[in-house]
């Protein structure tokens, strides 16, 4: 595994990478055997028509109008509304890879990111097509570089525009291997805030590939996934505060008051400065190149997951869950595959409708076999059998199922397979697993009404440790299995 | 005459007939006042520039006339236009002319004055459009003396050229185009030393239709020269070695036999047997990869194959092998005796070494007399050549012809350039109707598989594009053909102009008329034909392809070429008489006669608009009912189109452009981040590929033809001096054109860019408030447009003594009347356009 992936790793470099690896060198993502394609009782799947005048949409933003259409944005700079009943019409056309939008707060408007601008856009004379263009928003740098990528976008609770901008693929400044940025393209590497008034501010340095922005509903927190790279080792979710350093040294140019040059920082260094990442989503289990995250923000319509967060993959057909919680403080938590099936493979956008379903918009940006279009996801009602939540207690984990577990298999800690290891952070592309170990369960608790089980270990590491939960041989009341089996806590501080 | 006969003349084995009954072509007499030559030409056209005569050995200024007979194949009136006097039945024809169905005497006189000169008779009837008159129906009964004659000294020449006399006799005739040898940088990995040894001793031994001679006539020497070349390995390559496998040589033998290989690799062709004994699988890989990098003279030109494919190749051919060849170098070889052979016994005239190891050649160090001062019975074409000339073995058939050759440019040199008489040679040289039917020759094999000919081809085809055919193997159409059309590097770098010279045609064509309405006639048209939805429809996406469509056709037969390369391929002359009847042009072909029930006039306004469309090359819209997923190309109609992308420009690329595609056929790019119109260009608009296909994000590719560019900011409000910021704002569509607002300093500048009705060009209006300063409009002197001012006037920029513009490369300037409100357009015409 540790040689192919050196392997994959030399191959990113020569082709130039994504988020992260070639499409030529992906390995096929392992199959769910619960999941795979076809009919689904729990939750249905349904390929939505593209527009006909399209050459395929190659999804890079969604959001709901003012009116309650559906906006989307694409890679060919176009804006389509869909309606309820599913027609399409084209509100704008001729933008430059759009990778962001929020949908205005009135109708006939659009915000939409484009590669060098945030562009305020409107129909003014109501004819369902735009006509007035406004830079809103040009203080980013974009010199050509076809990875200098603006991802967005969302507003925050202040109502300030929030994305994220993604390095270029060569040159950099700070000893990374192919990734960085220069003076001259600002705020490359960073997250930012544009103020309803237009004016543009950095929340957060030290982003790599960051492909997407969401906020927590309730606290009004942001965070923003991250792609695997130099000194990032596998796909991360990053909680963005103001200021913080996500790890990724290029874009430290541009903090204030900043003036060693990169190169002259080791890696433990910037070890040191930086914030680690809430999640890390180990590679290639949960992911090549993670799409943009969304809260699931429709109570129970969507099944048992209230609150959580939600991401897809811009390259495998992979839609994953993660459940965060904070521990001394800080964000840590958990990931958890959600649904393996080809017809998602790229899914680069998802976007809750408020009836509850989940649209998902496609594109692998070429990194793949060039996917586009759109899909939704329904629940049915029926009750998922998953893992709810994994979280930590002080000398192990608490697992919340979906439903009551049958308390032979639930009580055997012979059915919690729980292994660890964790990463090297630095500038070498990515990271394998270092220091894997097998962890053994001591005991296991259930509760009375057997949906939680508190599972018990000798020892556990914190500082970016990954804790992987096999859990096979679990079964329900009904005796069947769990949907999906496992989990992926990140444990970066410990309860206290 | 074709190949074969050449080659078998080559090696002396026939004698070539001449002059039997009714042979094709007219008797030519050219005659420039001192000079004549008589010969046949098989068509008696030819496109000359100043400097260019009709045949090598006659002046720029000549007269020509040619005889023969004319085949009528059915009665009628015809009509004949001709550049020279054009005679049938001894009469010169002045207006339409009754003929019986037969043959007729037909004569044409042309005289040619200073100049650039045309003949080419053509002719019509109520049976067929006007065509140039074709070889098919020309002939001559008996050739006089003096054309054999000519014959042979022809023949001579090419015995001349292809076995490269010139090489070692440099002087005495001009513009011979001369055949020369294979470089020797690697001959020591291609072929073993012991190959090479006896390939030394009798090159004709190994395959008969070797050009080189017996240089070495000592067994040491051989064997010190063998040596020597055994050495020379290019080390800058690494070439992999193969086993054998039965597998590849068994696909090797499906290449040999399908893709064209033999064809020219027949009996009477090159010999192939021995291969195995000569060199290995992966060297010979090696060179069918890119033979012509080694082979120079392009007679082995490169077969498109994949490395695979060259394996395979390989393989096959290296399981024969010869008893001849396989031994071992006699003891007490002296390489270093052998290098000082190789660099003065002449090899070096004919070859090359460039490899690093063996550094430069040394300066040649023997001389030999100019062709025209040769002695024809002595040295090299003596029957026995003496000691110290080359043996090339030479039948006695071929040191006639030579030395006609060599005793003929004694009294008529070669003084002229004469490329429609090359036209012929170059096809005979390069084997063309191996594969090909030629107005000369057609291919031996009667079941071969059916290639376009080439009569007449530079009628057909645009000369870029015969040249892009030849030299570029990605330059392909028809990709259903098993045989595959070779890539012959730069030996046939002037083939294009040489079928353009040699088929009499006029290369100004007339322009097209390109309007929406045309457009969308034309999608429906090439459409399938649908009683409903398309009852226009003439169905060619039933056969031919366009971009990413491909017809399901049930036969290869009936496949047609791309469609999106038929403007850049065929001159329009030709795709008007190809449409109007194409089984005149190539009997047995599968493009149906669209217009056997249509008048002449209703036929040509069809094949009018199919003209105009198919001009829009890659940029053709999809026609009616088919649907394109993948086709990145921008396809304007009769809406403008705007798209936002980097787009390059030879000031630099254009980061942050944002360009506008018009129904006028007239395009620009706007710079949002530096606030400059930058660029505008006629034609098709944008192919999207560089930032859509694949990962993209790169600068997408211009169609069409630019006629403006410029990098540096027009407006200065103030002074001609000023160079405030400038901070794009947006814009805003109207009519689906966009508006674009700027600043510069505090003024507010919007700019809007529109075509010029006659679409040659393109109107910029400005709309800004300056506030009463003046303002200043500057602009780079380029001589391809015109430049005017609605509001004011331009004036050389110099003359502004105080004129310091940050526009370095401003050559005019116009001031503005300072007003409150300022509106003004500029307008910039392209001169040579459309």
């Amino acid at each position: 595994m540790k040689l192919s992936r050196n392997l994959l790793c030399v191959l990113c470099v020569l082709c130039g990478g994504f988020f992260c690896l070639p499409a030529s060198a992906q390995p096929k993502a392992a199959k769910s055997s619960t999941l795979n394609g076809g009919p689904d009782d729990v939750y249905h799947f349904e390929t939505l028509p593209e527009p006909e005048e399209s050459k395929g949409i190659e999804v890079g933003g969604m959001g709901w109008t003012a009116d309650g259409k559906l906006a989307l944005c694409t890679r060919h700079g176009e804006i389509w509304l869909r309606s309820e009943k599913g027609d399409w019409k084209r509100f704008a056309s001729g933008l430059h890879e759009c990778l962001g939008l929020y949908p205005g707060d009135s109708k006939g408007e659009v915000y939409v990111m484009q590669r060098s601008e945030l562009t305020k856009i409107t129909d003014t004379d109501g004819d369902g097509e735009a006509d007035k263009f406004e830079t809103f928003n040009k203080s980013w740098g974009y010199n050509g570089n076809y990875h200098q990528f603006a991802f967005g976008l969302i507003k925050d609770k202040e109502g300030n525009f929030c994305g994220t901008l993604c390095l270029a693929h060569k040159p950099d400044n700070s000893g990374g291997v192919f990734m960085g940025t220069q003076k001259e393209t600002p705020y490359r590497g960073c997250s930012f805030k544009i103020t309803p008034q237009g004016e543009f501010k950095v929340l957060s340095y030290g982003l790599r590939a960051p492909n997407g922005i969401a906020m927590e509903p309730n606290s009004g927190d942001l965070f923003a996934s991250d792609n695997q790279g130099e000194f990032v080792a596998v796909g991360s979710i990053h909680h963005l505060t103001q200021d913080a350093f996500h790890g990724h040294p290029s874009s430290m140019i541009f903090k204030p008051g900043w003036t060693r040059p990169l190169n002259t920082v080791t890696d433990a260094e910037w070890d040191k400065m930086r914030k680690w990442p809430a999640i890390l989503m180990p590679y290639p289990q949960m992911g090549h190149s993670q799409g943009c995250p969304i809260f699931d923000t429709v109570g129970d319509k969507f099944g048992p997951f209230a609150g959580q967060m939600f991401i897809g993959d811009v390259i495998d057909p992979l839609i994953m869950r993660i459940t965060l919680e904070k521990v001394q403080g800080e964000y840590q938590g958990a990931c958890y595959p959600f649904m393996r099936r080809d017809e998602i493979k790229g899914s680069n956008r998802l976007l809750f409708n408020p009836d509850g379903s989940l649209y998902v918009g496609i594109t692998d940006r070429g990194w793949s076999r060039g996917s586009s279009g759109l899909e939704r996801i329904t629940w049915t009602g029926k009750m998922p059998f998953e893992m709810k939540e994994m979280s930590l207690v002080k000398n192990g984990f608490e697992i919340t199922f979906t439903q009551p577990i049958d308390p032979d298999s639930g009580s055997n800690p012979k059915n919690y397979n729980l292994n660890c290891w964790h990463y090297k952070y630095g500038r070498q592309y990515g990271s394998p697993d270092l220091d894997k170990a097998a962890v053994p369960v001591t005991a296991v608790k259930l509760s009375a009404d057997n949906t939680k089980a508190t599972i018990t270990v000798d020892s556990l590491h914190d500082r970016q440790w990954i804790y992987f939960l096999s859990a096979d041989g679990i079964k329900n009341t009904q005796g069947a299995s769990l949907r999906n089996k496992e989990a992926y806590y990140t444990l970066n501080r410990l309860r206290q | 005459m074709t190949f074969h006969r050449i080659a078998c003349l080559l090696a002396g084995l026939i004698v070539l007939p001449i002059a039997a009954f009714a042979d094709p072509g007219l008797i030519a007499r050219y005659s420039d006042g001192k000079n004549t030559v008589q010969t046949i030409a098989g068509s008696p056209a030819f496109t000359l520039r100043d400097n260019e005569s009709v045949h090598p050995q006659i002046g720029t200024k000549f007269t020509a006339n040619y005889d023969g007979s004319l085949k009528v194949l059915r009665r009628g009136k015809y009509i004949f236009t001709c550049d020279g006097k054009l005679s049938i039945d001894g009469k010169e024809i002045t207006a339409p002319v009754e003929l019986d169905a037969g043959e007729h005497a037909i004569s044409i006189a042309y005289e040619r004055k200073a100049g650039a000169a045309r003949l080419q008779p053509v002719w019509a009837s109520d049976l067929f459009i006007a065509e140039p008159i074709p070889a098919s129906v020309l002939s001559h009964a008996k050739a006089p003396r003096e054309a054999e004659d000519q014959a042979l000294i022809d023949q001579g020449r090419m015995i001349v050229e292809e076995h490269n006399c010139a090489g070692c006799h440099k002087n005495g005739a001009q513009g011979l185009v001369n055949r020369i040898g294979p470089d020797l940088s690697n001959i020591g990995g291609r072929a073993n030393a012991f190959w090479i040894y006896k390939w030394l001793e009798n090159p004709k031994h190994f395959r008969a239709t070797a050009v080189m001679p017996v240089l070495l006539t000592k067994e040491e020497d051989r064997r010190d020269a063998a040596a020597y070349l055994a050495t020379l390995k290019d080390t800058r390559k690494r070439i992999g070695e193969y086993k054998h496998s039965a597998q590849k040589e068994n696909e090797g033998k499906q290449l040999f036999s399908s893709i064209g290989c033999a064809n020219c690799h027949n009996d009477a062709g090159p010999s192939l047997t021995g291969m195995g004994s000569k060199t290995t699988i992966g060297q010979l890989a090696a060179y069918l990869e890119e033979p012509t990098n080694i082979d120079r003279s392009g007679r082995m030109p490169a077969m498109n194959l994949s490395k695979e494919e060259a394996v395979a190749l390989a393989d096959h051919l290296v399981q024969s092998k010869s008893d001849d060849y396989n031994g071992k170098l006699p003891e007490g070889a002296d390489a270093k005796h052998g290098e000082q052979l190789i660099r003065t016994a002449g090899c070096l005239n004919c070859h090359t070494i460039d490899g690093a190891a063996a550094g430069k050649p040394l300066p040649e160090t023997k001389k030999f007399p100019a062709l025209d001062k040769l002695d024809p019975t002595k040295g090299c074409l003596a029957e026995n050549p003496p000691e110290g000339a080359a043996n090339y073995s030479f039948s006695p058939t071929q040191r006639q012809a030579a030395a006609a050759f060599l005793t003929a440019i004694k009294t008529v040199p070669l003084i002229s350039s004469a490329p429609a008489y090359e036209f012929h040679r170059t096809l005979q040289k390069m084997n063309c109707s191996a594969c090909h039917e030629t107005d000369d020759a057609k291919p031996v094999s009667e079941d071969a598989e059916k290639l376009p000919p080439l009569s007449n081809v530079g009628a057909k085809l645009k000369r870029e594009w015969i040249q892009q055919v030849l030299n570029d193997r990605r330059a392909r159409v028809r990709f259903w053909l098993k045989t595959r059309m070779p890539e012959f590097g730069g030996a046939v770098s002037n083939v294009g102009a040489q079928a353009v010279a040699a088929a009499g045609i006029d290369e100004n064509e007339p322009k097209v008329a390109i309007n929406p309405h045309a457009i969308a006639q034309g999608q429906e048209l090439v459409g399938a034909n649908d009683p409903k939805k398309n009852p226009t429809g003439m169905g060619c996406v039933t056969c031919h392809s366009l971009r990413e469509f491909k017809p399901a056709v049930a036969a290869d037969a009936t496949r047609g070429p791309e469609l999106t390369l038929m403007s850049t391929r065929l001159r329009q002359d030709f795709f008007r008489r190809w449409m109007h009847d194409p089984a005149r042009i190539q009997p047995g072909t599968a493009m149906p006669n669209f217009f056997t029930d249509k008048s002449r006039e209703e036929a040509d306004l069809t094949i009018g608009v199919l003209w105009s469309y198919a001009s829009l090359g890659i940029a053709m819209p999809a026609p009616k009912g088919i649907k394109e997923k993948k086709n990145y190309i921008l396809i304007v109609t009769d809406t403008p189109l705007l798209q936002r992308c980097q787009v390059p420009d030879s000031a630099g690329t254009i980061v942050d452009g944002i360009s506008v595609g018009l129904p006028e056929m007239i395009n620009y790019t706007f710079d949002a981040d530096q606030c400059i119109f930058r660029t505008a260009w006629a034609g098709p608009f944008l192919d999207m590929s560089g930032d859509w296909a694949d990962r993209g994000g790169n600068p997408v590719r211009v169609l069409g033809k630019r006629f403006y560019s410029q990098a540096t900011p027009p407006i200065h409000i103030g002074s001609p001096d000023s160079n405030e910021p400038r901070v794009f704002k947006g814009y805003e569509l109207k009519d689906k054109i966009p508006t674009f607002t700027y600043t510069i300093g505090d003024v507010e500048v919007r700019e809007r860019i529109t075509p010029l009705p006659t679409g040659d060009g393109i109107v910029r209006t400005f709309e800004l408030d300056p506030n009463n300063k003046p303002v200043y409009f500057t602009a780079t002197d380029d001589p391809s447009v015109t430049l005017t001012i609605n509001n004011g006037q331009f004036k050389p920029a110099q003359v502004q003594k105080s004129f310091k513009s940050p526009d370095k490369a401003a050559g005019q300037i116009a001031e503005l009347p300072s007003a409150g409100k300022l509106t003004f357009a500029v307008t910039i015409r392209a001169k040579e356009n459309k």
